[in-house]
């Protein structure tokens, strides 16, 4: 419609007449001649209204009474059809009720009465053209405003959506941030508390307190598959930490992906448990390291309710976390195996009864074993013997200096002997080349070198045996010989002779040679010939005399005890080894002294004891001092046979014989023979 | 008294010999077995010392020499065996082999040997 009526404004203003009376027509068209206005007539409306359809107008003039169809209808239908086009009517007499139907019905601008007057017509007329063209000047206004109207309203309308869209966008995103924000930050938070985990349940502890967050995650179990823990299930209930062992694993704990628990996962559960379980998911935990990725270590089983659409996000979640899990887990174990290696070191090393110390040439005894280690030394001779300088025969540092084992025999102050093998350990790390280690080991050697000791001396006096048995015999005869021809010759001489001093001298060296010889034969004769039953106080006694010019200078205390028991003995042997004791003791204390005798009984012994208050025998000679022909006296006044022939007497009696000697206090020995 | 000393220890044999000679007793002497066994015969003495271990003849073969040569000898003498050998310990064992007694070796006082003679020789008058 808008098309058709788009005409421009400076083409001549169009008017339509209809009129029945061809008169009126043409003084229409007579009037409007040379006026600026195109007069278009037609006599019948039917024709006018099929016109319309044609051409436009801005004007229709139209007489009331017409044939067909009234002014009034045919305006109302241009009315309807045409609302811009100005609507006159022509009229011969003006009758109320046409008007209002007119005005009512067709809305017409203007009414013209018939004769009209031809200015009033041409008034009207250019007063309906104006009317007209406002009319559709207003209309196009109208109709331009509508449409922009509605473009800005859909303008606005988008923009709405628009703004909508991107705030929408913008929170969406904010959101989206917030919540990565805060996913960060509680992996953070989780992975600080991992870096506190130091135990299997610390780790569950972690992990627990991670899941909790999640709404539906009821309970959590923890299953250890590997280390000391195997088998260990833990799990908590109202807060209180539960523990259990498991010993039997089944293999199909060996998926490593985490998933809804499997049927076999539900059967074992509701057996070990004892409790029925809905749903469960299995999250594996692997190790990192190539040795312990193949399988898992431990198997996490939560118990959850969560709906589907959750679960995506529990399980998204727990396997963002399973990584550092994994490394905690290894970490842990590792850290387990490397506790128990150490402690199968100092287990092995303490199992050792031997002393064991590790030594540094700086600090001194690094480690130690219980057999070695003293509480408050640093170094190994401190703790060993208590020393304050190193041993004279430690083979370290020979060891250090070749940086090959040594070994050596240590003595210490306790009269032990340790075998001290010295290995020298190598550095690892090449820049400590200036700390080196050794590892000591020691091997109390006591009783092997007394043993050998022994053997030595029996050895030895098995020589003086044969020696003895075979030479001495020869030597007596001479001997015999020699000391008679001295006693005959000295009666011989007339008195006051002056070879008498000195035949008297060779008899003596006689005499002391004989004693040589008895003693060297006692290591051949047996005394088991002539046992007697023989009381020891009575031997003691009888042997006191013999030495009366050697006591002269000492102070004797005797304290016997009446009740000793007899035993089986030759009492000649026994008066030898009392004479020695006796003899030996006068000799240690030239200047004098006080010599102390006691007599004792024991369960199976009588015992008896020879105390001087000398200067005692130096350590080292306290082992010696019964091998045969030691002897720390004086060329001539010591055999170096007296205790070897003693020791041999006892024990061929089947007696004790034992040396206390203290260095500046004196010595004692003691005898002990058994009861008969 | 007649007294023979048979011991291959020269010192010995003088040594014993001059405290029987300064005791006023005569004496001769031998230094093996065999010169000892002959020297018995020979000189027919009251006491005889006899030491146990000798070259070629022992002591006790001595005697048992002597009496297988002359089993009617009616002379009574006094046979001392002097011995430092473990095997005659006892005056029993000095008997078995013919002997009258001992004398261990070595003896502390040669004057006793004298005396323990002359006791031995006066009991057997």
């Amino acid at each position: 419609m808008t098309q058709t009526q788009t005409q421009t404004r400076n083409t001549q203003p169009k008017i339509l007449f209809v009129d029945d009376e061809e008169a009126i027509l043409s003084s229409a068209k007579r009037i409007f001649r040379g006026k600026n206005f195109e007069i278009v007539t037609e006599s019948s409306p039917t024709a006018a209204l099929k016109l319309l359809e044609e051409q436009s107008f801005d004007a229709v003039v139209s007489d009331f009474r017409m044939p067909g169809m009234t002014g009034t209808e045919l305006l109302e239908q241009i009315k309807r059809k045409y609302p811009h086009i100005s609507r006159l009517m022509l009229t011969g007499y003006l009758e109320f009720e046409v008007i209002q139907e007119a005005i009512n019905k067709a809305s017409v601008f203007r009414f013209i009465t018939k004769p009209w007057d031809e200015a009033e017509l041409v008034l009207g007329i250019e007063a309906a053209i104006q009317h007209a063209i406002r009319q559709k000047v207003n209309f196009q206004l109208i109709q331009d405003i509508g449409v922009q109207n509605h473009q800005l309203e859909e303008f606005t309308q988008n923009l709405e959506t628009e703004v909508f869209k991107r705030t929408q966008n913008i929170e969406e995103s904010r959101l989206q941030a917030e919540s990565k924000q805060r996913m960060v930050k509680e992996l953070v938070s989780f992975v600080k508390n991992l870096s506190m985990v130091a135990s299997v349940s610390d780790l569950y502890e972690a992990i627990h307190q991670e899941m909790w967050r999640f709404q539906g995650v009821s309970v959590l179990y923890m299953l250890v598959l590997e280390g000391s823990e195997k088998g260990k299930l833990i799990w908590t209930q109202s807060r209180t930490l539960h523990e259990k062992m498991i010993s039997e694993i089944p293999s199909h704990f060996s998926d490593l992906s985490v998933r809804t628990a499997s049927e076999k996962d539900r059967i074992w559960w509701q057996t070990h448990i004892k409790k029925d379980v809905m749903q469960l998911v299995a999250i594996p935990i692997r190790g990192r390291e190539a040795a312990t990725a193949s399988k898992p270590l431990a198997l996490i089983f939560a118990e959850h309710n969560l709906k589907k659409e959750k679960l995506g996000d529990f399980l998204d979640r727990i396997t963002e976390r399973m990584q550092v899990v994994s490394i905690v887990l290894d970490k842990i174990l590792l850290k387990e195996q490397l506790v128990t290696a150490t402690h199968q070191w100092e287990a092995t090393f303490s199992a050792f009864n031997d002393p064991i110390a590790v030594v540094n040439n700086q600090e001194g005894v690094i480690r130690a074993n219980k057999s070695f280690y003293k509480e408050g030394k640093t170094q190994c001779y401190e703790m060993l013997d208590g020393r304050t300088e190193i041993c004279a025969d430690c083979p370290m540092p020979t060891a250090l200096l070749s940086m090959e084992p040594a070994n050596n025999i240590v003595r210490t102050s306790q009269q032990k002997s340790f075998r001290v093998n010295s290995y020298p350990v190598k550095n690892y790390r090449e820049e400590q080349d200036k700390i080196v280690r050794v590892v000591n080991h020691y091997t109390d050697v006591s009783r092997e070198r007394e043993l050998y000791m022994k053997l030595v001396q029996s050895e030895k006096l098995a020589a003086v045996g044969l020696l003895a048995g075979n030479i001495a015999h020869e030597l007596n005869n001479p001997l015999s010989g020699l000391r008679a021809m001295a006693q005959v010759l000295k009666k011989e001489l007339p008195d006051h002779n002056s070879h008498y001093q000195d035949l008297d001298e060779i008899e003596k060296a006689a005499v002391r040679c004989q004693a040589i010889i008895k003693n060297l034969l006692s290591f051949s004769e047996s005394p088991q010939d002539n046992l007697e039953k023989l009381d020891l106080n009575e031997i003691i006694n009888s042997t006191i005399p013999l030495l009366k010019t050697a006591l002269r200078h000492q102070r004797l205390q005797t304290y016997f005890d009446e009740n000793t028991s007899p035993i089986n003995a030759e009492a000649s042997q026994l008066q030898q080894v009392f004479f020695n004791l006796l003899n030996n003791a006068c000799q240690a204390m030239p200047q004098g002294g006080t010599i102390t005798i006691k007599t004792w009984n024991e369960s199976e012994f009588s015992c008896a004891s020879f105390s001087d208050n000398g200067p005692g025998i130096p350590i080292d000679n306290q082992e010696r001092v019964f091998e045969p022909f030691f002897t720390t006296k004086e060329e001539g006044v010591g055999t170096g046979l007296g205790l070897s022939v003693s020791k041999n007497i006892i024990e061929k009696h089947g007696g004790k014989f034992i040396l206390e000697s203290e260095p500046g206090l004196g010595t004692t020995f003691i005898v002990k023979f058994p009861h008969t | 008294m007649k007294i023979l000393i048979v011991d291959d220890e020269v010192i010995v044999a003088k040594a014993l010999s001059r405290a029987f000679v300064a005791s006023g007793h005569e004496v001769s002497m031998a230094h093996t077995g065999d010169t000892g066994l002959a020297e018995w015969y020979r000189y027919a003495p009251d006491v005889v010392f006899l030491d146990v271990v000798m070259p070629e003849l022992t002591g006790p073969q001595v005697i048992q020499e002597y009496r297988t040569k002359n089993p009617k000898n009616s002379k009574k003498q006094i046979i001392i065996l002097m011995t430092a050998h473990s095997s005659v310990k006892h005056r029993e064992s000095a008997l078995e082999v013919g002997a009258d007694d001992f004398i261990r070796k070595p003896f502390d006082n040669v004057f006793d040997i004298v005396k323990k003679a002359e006791m031995l020789f006066k009991e057997l008058k």
